[in-house]
């Protein structure tokens, strides 16, 4: 079954594609990912990488002027 | 000539049907609205008008471009007709003018010809758009209710097309509660402070979702954006959140997925525990949704596949 897995914030990406590792594991086949904060930390091009599409509602940017 | 009345849903309708099937539906008793009175493009056309009753039998004063309908008879001066507004402007006092034979018609919107089943479609928009569903419905609203005369003419010769409307309001209104979100994590989540974060690194912003993603407002709104964000991706049957900030974002997208009429159940899972298949099979999730039961079985199509 094609599942989105939902995250609050992403920063390197690391423990999303945990996550991920995880569910294909157990015979989940995971389509993509949103995430409510990406902290532009490189989490989004490892994720990206990993052959998943990632939509972000928000990023660092919008907080922070740099 | 026939005379026909409308009754229903809070409209009173009077009108009439002449020779070849041409409809003039006007509000009202005629002496209230209008009926009798003036018509911009009469007017400006030089075209003048003894008083008194419509003339039957005869073509004059009949224009193909509005569908053939015919104006009835105007009274009063020029600078009061003016001063008119509302529906008399655009069609001499009618609401709807057409011809029942061909379908060709014209709503009280500048003579325009609505395209085939527009007059009737439902306003679905104004149900989804969220925080702007008011001026969704002041927009669409006049062509599905025919019987309306009230509403100001300024609001409707300001909507476009229904179409690129409706996008435009979606739009607005994705945009408008992203940046309420925004405001909402920036007041309530949001801290300008060094942190170590969960990988080691050091990073000079802390952020906790989760004082934003449980109140009343951000839960709604974290569900829209999401929900709305699942668009851009491949088709899914269900989300997944991960313990413990995905739990609740889980939970709020597959709310308004049910309200939205594409229902999407929600797992939540643990980062570092072994998932057992049970958690997130579809036979897990046919048992606790009965929406999605039909599209468990072994068919090619899935009717609850979004998109």
């Amino acid at each position: 079954m094609p599942v989105v897995v939902l995250e609050d914030v992403i920063t390197t990406g690391g423990s999303t594609l945990k996550a991920v590792d995880r569910l294909v594991q157990a015979g989940v086949k995971v389509v993509g990912v949103v995430a409510l904060v990406d902290r532009l930390e490189g989490g989004a091009d490892a994720i990206v990488a990993a052959g998943l599409p990632l939509v972000s509602i928000s990023t660092r940017r919008d907080y922070i002027a740099d | 000539m026939a005379d026909v009345t409308v009754v229903g849903q809070g409209i009173f309708l009077r009108g009439s049907i002449r020779g070849e099937g041409d409809l003039e539906i006007r509000a009202g008793s005629r002496r209230r609205r209008g009926g009798r009175r003036g018509d911009d493009r009469r007017r400006r056309s030089g075209e003048s008008r003894r008083d008194g009753a419509p003339h039957h039998g005869s073509r004059r004063g009949r224009r193909k471009s509005d569908g053939g309908g015919r104006r009835p008879a105007r009274r009063g001066s020029a600078r009061r007709r003016r001063r008119e507004g509302s529906v008399d402007r655009h069609l001499g006092g009618s609401l709807l003018r057409g011809n029942v034979q061909t379908g060709h018609g014209a709503e009280a919107q500048k003579g325009r010809a609505p395209r085939r089943g527009e007059a009737g479609r439902p306003d679905r928009d104004a149900q989804g758009s969220g925080r702007r569903r008011d001026e969704g419905q002041r927009c669409h609203a006049p062509r599905g209710r025919v019987g309306r005369a009230s509403g100001s003419a300024a609001s409707r010769r300001s909507c476009p097309e229904e179409g690129r409307s409706r996008r435009l309001a979606q739009t607005l209104a994705m945009s408008d509660s992203r940046a309420r979100l925004i405001a909402l994590l920036r007041d309530r989540s949001f801290e300008r402070k060094k942190v170590i974060l969960a990988s080691g690194k050091e990073s000079d912003f802390f952020i906790d979702c989760k004082q934003t993603v449980l109140t009343a407002e951000g839960h709604a709104l974290v569900g829209e954006l999401m929900f709305e964000a699942l668009d851009k991706l491949p088709a899914c049957r269900a989300v997944a959140g991960v313990e413990l900030g995905g739990c609740p974002l889980a939970s709020a997208v597959s709310l308004v997925s049910f309200q939205k009429g594409r229902p999407l159940p929600a797992s939540t899972y643990a980062r570092n525990r072994k998932i057992t298949v049970r958690s997130v099979s579809s036979r897990a999730t046919a048992r606790s949704c009965p929406a999605c039961r039909s599209s468990s079985s072994k068919t090619s199509s899935p009717p609850a596949a979004r998109r």
